[in-house]
């Protein structure tokens, strides 16, 4: 049985969306200098393309649905990740790059994959701390060292 | 000869064996280029000689090729925004068990580029450059019509790709415009002046995205089996035409002074799925298609030194610094450097020469090693990927916001991953995006607004005919094979 | 004074703490010093900057370390935000400024830059020059001008590596009152290679971009936009010199602080930015960039800065 794919059709909205606020966007700007286009043309153009292709594509999303089952797997899970990974860059400034990215990784660990604790522990705490050493002790990146790193 | 004699002093081939490594480090983080790496040894280097410091820079530059393809095939996170069409079918090589062979091939093709490249310029640099300086703004422009004819061609489903394309172009015009300095879309937020870095949605969309969607069923995932872990004779068949066509589209590329090693892999990938005898192989796991842009990218590193040593021009951002750097030594690249620095530049030619054997041997070894890394489960695998994600994409510009867009783009990436919509098209228009819009205000400013010029110029007419033709041929191909099912 | 030789010491630089201590003035860094770097690692304001940290390391003028940092976007704005955001008062800090950043909130109103810091101290000026290639019919800026003023307006295309050489642009058209018509390119390497291929007429640029085609004779150097000829191109005239009305045109380089640091802390930077600038190897940078000396400090470079911000918007055609 084909069923319509809500997916491509919430894709097809959000990129004509994004097509809607290029358009208005472009109609800040100068179209023209003199002969030349201006910086409000192209950014015009592409929305004005992107609107359309977007309708053509939700189109046939609605007349041609698709003959593969809807993209499979749960989305619960793709979703604790993603929370956890905003939770993580949240914490970057807040305290620091260290016990951020250690804290995501045990939670993804424990929580999301139901590893034992002491293994999740050991292998966040490897984890973080090779990468504080690549990119903060070799390369210099200024990485946040938040409250507790000075 | 003479120049083989110096690069082969042991302090130089120290430097080349030092250079490569820590290119091939370099490479493998996301978000830290050679460029980068480059200025921060700088200061280090000021107390060498340039011929090695050369050496050693020169080194960085090609090794980073060979590095960014270990993350993009193993975990889909490109290392360097080069490696991006490698993460497309070399991951999923590595999904179905042949890793081993994807980095194996994408080693023996960047050698084999990376030499091919090094005897071009050994031989044909100062013609070569002077044949790149007939490219003009109308040139490039048209140059970048034929990439845009390729942008529905990446992806499974044309009308999804091409939406996903032009929305890729649209994101390339966000931040200041480089023609007169408006503020474009910029939201009031400075950190938008410069628009969104290719980097940061690269990593995004392939890296976080690829986790996003795997690490639904990462404990169900079974953990691929590690197979040949060299490329087969098979394989080999495969990839050589590839790796021949990949050397020259990207040696060439490379030479233009406005384009680099990124765009020289994508046209490189766009050809060989062009040329394949069964394209629908393409995204599902083709060695074409590791082999043809891994060839077209170190080639390219080679080809960006044309420009930079005969014309003093650089190629790229990684040239740039080199460049700098040079001038910093001393030494200023000219027309007259293949004269009056004739040492220098055969020492840096033999280097070259000794630097992609070191990486070649370094990386067959390298390629069978790194394939057991998959044998660790998913699982365990995907939290750390999202923590080097993080680290790499804020160091890029040292910006918490660019992480802000990681997460916002991880998410778009798992969407269009979930319903097959293809990604490559989006970096696709964000890097041809500038380049077309510059190419085009250029060659209207220079004809006072009249189109013609597009079509007046031989070189310019020609590479639209090319672009033309790439549209029509699959068109009418198409139309030919409807007609008699229609006719039943 | 104390707790600024402990920590010096600490870090193992007792020796090198004490010329410092000599020169005690009030005020010393109390921890490493954070030199942000408001652009992107490798380019021309990265490299002047790391050539300064170095210069500050190898002669020992601070007692602590000098850590480059870069905070690359927006044209500097995003580097200056960073400093006014999180280091506002913090005498540590030091900051590299030039006349991109001046330029930013010019074109981008929304973006602040200059005003959110303290200008300490200018330590070199940028030069231009016109350039045709070398198979040009006009040997000399006065024959070129009087071809631009008898040719139709915007005929003669110029090349343009960014917004400074715009300006320099406008300068010349205006000097010799005729429409030119600019073609604008990502870098001056880009505009070289347009002059290259005659695709543009002519450029006008920094030297340094154009040395090693000056030295092979692919392009001829026609007109200089200051007072005095360069000792290393001793036959190129300026433009005064041939008659040209040109006002100078040079692109300033300095440092800043944080706009909250006070009195004793400035002068603490500017009596470094003194020493750097006397430096050899300072002076081979500059001569190595073909660029010009221009030590200025304090209220003399306040006063530049004013002077130059009027000249950009009317040049830029931007009042305030």
């Amino acid at each position: 049985m084909r069923r319509v794919s809500w997916g491509d059709l919430g894709l097809s909205a959000g990129f004509a969306a994004m097509g809607l606020v290029w358009i208005a966007g472009a109609r800040e700007m100068p179209m023209w200098e003199r002969e030349t286009p201006g910086p409000g043309w192209l950014p015009l153009a592409f929305g004005v393309l992107l609107v359309g292709l977007s309708a053509a594509a939700a189109l046939q999303a609605l007349i041609w649905p698709a003959a593969a089952p809807e993209g499979g797997g749960s989305v619960r899970k793709p979703l604790l990740v993603l929370g956890a990974t905003l939770a993580a860059v949240l914490g970057l400034e807040l305290i620091g790059f260290l016990p951020a990215v250690f804290l995501m990784l045990l939670v993804l660990f424990v929580l999301a994959e139901r590893k034992a604790l002491l293994p999740s522990l050991l292998a966040a705490l490897g984890v973080s701390a090779a990468l504080h050493l690549i990119f903060v002790t070799w390369l210099g990146v200024p990485l946040p060292a938040g409250p507790f790193g000075g | 000869m003479a120049g083989f004699a110096a690069a082969l002093t042991p302090g130089h081939v120290a430097m080349c064996f030092l250079g490569v490594l820590l290119g091939q480090v370099v490479g493998v983080l996301p978000g830290i280029g050679p460029s980068a790496a480059i200025a921060l040894l700088l200061p280090i280097t000021f107390g060498l000689e340039p011929t090695a410091a050369l050496i050693l820079f020169a080194g960085i530059y090609y090794g980073s090729q060979y590095g960014g393809t270990l993350t993009s095939v193993l975990i889909s996170v490109p290392g360097e925004s080069s490696t991006v069409m490698t993460s497309i079918d070399g991951y999923q090589m590595a999904l179905q068990g042949r890793a081993g062979a994807a980095l194996g091939i994408a080693a023996i093709g960047s050698f084999i580029a990376g030499t091919l490249g090094t005897i071009g310029l050994m031989l044909i640099a100062p013609p070569l450059a002077k044949m790149a300086l007939a490219f003009g703004p109308p040139e490039y422009f048209s140059l970048v019509v034929l990439g845009l004819v390729a942008l529905a061609a990446v992806g499974s489903s044309v009308l999804k790709g091409l939406v996903a394309g032009v929305a890729g172009l649209a994101l390339g015009t966000m931040g200041i415009d480089p023609q007169v300095g408006t503020a474009r879309y910029d939201f009031g937020q400075i950190w938008l002046l410069d628009g969104i870095e290719f980097i940061v949605l690269t990593v995004a969309l392939f890296g976080l995205g690829e986790v996003l969607s795997g690490c639904a069923d990462a404990a169900a995932r079974p953990v691929a089996k590690v197979k040949d872990v060299l490329p087969t004779r098979e394989d080999w068949q495969r990839s050589k035409w590839p790796i021949a066509r990949g050397s020259v589209i990207g040696f060439v590329i490379g030479v233009l002074p406005a384009t680099g090693a990124t765009i020289a892999s994508f046209v490189a990938y766009i050809v060989e799925k062009k040329l394949a005898r069964d394209p629908s192989r393409f995204g599902k796991g083709a060695i074409e298609g590791v082999a043809g842009p891994e060839a077209s990218n170190n080639a390219a590193a080679s080809g960006a030194l044309v420009p930079m040593l005969s014309l003093g021009v650089p190629g790229s951002g990684t040239t740039a610094v080199i460049l700098g750097a040079l001038i910093m030594f001393g030494v200023r690249p000219g027309p007259e450097m293949f004269t009056t620095n004739a040492s220098l530049v055969w020492a840096l030619i033999a280097s070259m020469l000794i630097g992609n054997l070191i990486l070649l041997v370094m990386n067959l070894p390298l390629a069978g090693l790194f394939a057991r890394l998959l044998s660790v489960p998913y699982s365990w695998l995907y939290p750390p990927i999202i923590a080097l994600c993080i680290a790499g994409v804020y160091s890029q510009a040292n910006s918490i916001e660019d992480c802000w867009l990681l997460v916002g783009f991880g998410l778009v990436g798992w969407m269009m991953r979930r319903h097959d919509w293809p990604m490559a098209p989006m970096v696709l228009g964000l890097v041809l995006s500038p380049l077309f819009e510059t190419a085009m205000r250029q060659s209207l400013t220079l004809s006072l607004g009249d189109p013609a010029i597009f079509v007046a110029r031989p070189l310019s007419a020609g590479l639209l005919a090319c672009a033309a033709l790439a549209l029509l041929v699959p068109l009418a191909a198409l139309a030919w094979q409807r007609r008699p099912s229609s006719v039943r | 004074m104390q707790p600024t030789r402990r920590s010096a010491l600490a870090l193992g630089l007792g020796t090198l703490a004490l010329p410092g201590l000599a020169r005690a003035q009030g005020w010393q860094p109390t921890r490493d010093v954070e030199f942000v770097i408001p652009f992107g690692v490798g380019g021309g304001a990265d490299l002047m900057a790391r050539v300064i940290q170095k210069i500050i390391t190898d002669e020992r003028l601070v007692p602590v370390a000098v850590n480059p940092v870069n905070r690359p976007g927006g044209g500097g704005a995003v580097g200056m935000a960073y400093v006014a955001a999180s280091r506002r008062t913090d005498p540590n800090t030091i900051v590299a400024i030039n006349g991109t950043t001046q330029i930013t909130p010019i074109m981008v109103p929304n973006a602040r830059t200059l005003t959110l810091v303290r200008p300490i101290a200018n330590v070199m000026l940028d030069d231009f020059l016109l350039f045709v290639r070398a198979d040009s019919p006009h040997q000399t800026a006065a024959a070129f001008a009087a071809a631009a003023k008898a040719a139709p307006a915007r005929s003669v295309n110029f090349g343009t590596g960014g917004t400074t050489d715009q300006m320099a642009v406008t300068v010349f058209g205006r000097a010799i009152g005729a429409e030119l018509n600019m073609v604008n390119f990502n870098s001056g390497g880009e505009a070289l290679t347009a002059l290259l291929g005659g695709h543009v007429q002519a450029v006008i640029g920094n030297p340094l971009e154009f040395m090693g085609q000056l030295q092979a004779r692919a392009v001829r150097a026609i007109g200089v936009f200051r007072d005095t000829r360069f000792a290393d191109l001793p036959d190129v005239p300026t433009m005064k010199e041939q008659g040209i009305a040109a006002e100078n045109f040079q692109m300033w380089r300095g440092i800043a602080v944080p706009g909250g640091v006070n009195d004793a802390a400035a002068a603490y930077w500017t009596e470094v930015m003194r020493k750097v600038v006397a430096t050899e190897a300072w002076k081979r940078y500059l001569k190595e960039n073909v660029a010009s000396e221009a030590p200025m400090f304090g209220a003399e470079f306040t006063a530049f800065l004013e002077r130059q911000e009027k000249l950009y918007r009317e040049l830029l055609g931007r009042p305030a």
